[in-house]
């Protein structure tokens, strides 16, 4: 079980790089059309274009800036929250003696596995949301931007809500039934 | 269900796109870059094709900026042959706006390029 997810984790990782690396080159790609467009306003004297261009300049980087900093250290607060264990299921009479080392009680291993994936996929989420983003205000969308935020903070919602979730599902299931 | 169908066929014809030229690209025929998983191709796909895309906007930058540094020229001359001096202004103007541009374009993105690059996070989890 521990292969399985550390193969999912391993996907999920290369996600990130990829889009780490998508988000790096549609700014650079998206700063160059502004540019172009900053031109074309210049030599047909359209104010509009010109200020529009250069806000989304603006709002191009703002967004990497954010994505590369932020993203970040929002995935390192909610991998804090989010528990790895299943709370009392290592005092639980029967797994305990079926298994007396607390690490290979399997309702641990599953908690710390589905832990990692929680925080693993919000992570790319996040990420995939600013790229969404990023990709949005180069071609000048606003609304799409907005979107991409909101699933940010969805994403961090689902951690937070994940972090509640695990102990309850463990009682639930039996394994606090001491 | 049939949206569902086409969503599924549409990715699976994505990815066959990445998959496809990410063999081409892999220097060491076949195996994805050093430290990168299974979709290190898809990676260096995206290298590959925005370092396109961004010297073909470059060349159209340079294009532009020719054209509209000689219209602007133009403009301050007639405004000048004319004595309309607001528009002498605007050509000069404008002839500033367009070294802001490649000054934009050649200097100040790639260092902004190469300073995300050196901030980009590694996967925090």
């Amino acid at each position: 079980m521990t292969d399985a997810a550390s193969v999912l984790l391993n996907l999920l990782r290369n996600a990130w790089v990829v889009l780490t690396t998508f988000i790096v080159v549609i700014v650079a790609i998206g700063v160059l059309y502004r540019s172009l467009i900053v031109l074309g306003g210049s030599a047909l004297g359209t104010k509009y274009w010109v200020a529009e261009s250069i806000s989304s300049i603006a709002v191009l980087l703002v967004l990497a800036l954010l994505a590369f900093i932020a993203v970040p250290a929002l995935v390192k607060a909610s991998s804090a929250s989010v528990p790895t264990n299943a709370g009392c299921a290592t005092n639980d009479r029967v797994l305990n003696q079926y298994f007396p080392d607390a690490n290979q009680n399997p309702i641990n291993e599953l908690a710390v596995i589905s832990a990692q994936l929680i925080v693993g996929i919000g992570a790319v989420r996040m990420i995939l949301a600013f790229a969404k983003g990023v990709t949005s205000a180069a071609v000048g969308g606003t609304g799409q931007v907005t979107t991409a935020l909101i699933e940010v903070a969805g994403a961090l919602g689902a951690s937070v809500l994940a972090s509640v979730a695990v102990p309850i599902a463990a009682a639930f299931l039996g394994s606090c039934s001491h | 269900m049939k949206r569902s169908l086409l969503q599924v066929f549409a990715i699976a014809v994505v990815l066959i796109l990445l998959a496809l030229p990410a063999q081409g690209v892999r220097a060491d025929g076949g195996n994805p870059p050093a430290g990168l998983g299974p979709l290190g191709g898809v990676d260096a796909v995206i290298r590959q094709w925005g370092g396109y895309i961004f010297v073909l906007l470059t060349d159209l930058v340079i294009v532009a900026v020719a054209i509209v540094g000689i219209l602007k020229c133009l403009q301050g001359v007639a405004g000048g042959f004319l004595g309309m001096n607001g528009q002498t202004g605007a050509a000069i103007v404008g002839l500033v706006g367009v070294v802001l541009v490649v000054v934009m374009t050649f200097v100040a993105l790639p260092a902004i390029v190469q300073y995300l690059e050196s901030i980009r996070p590694a996967a925090p989890f």
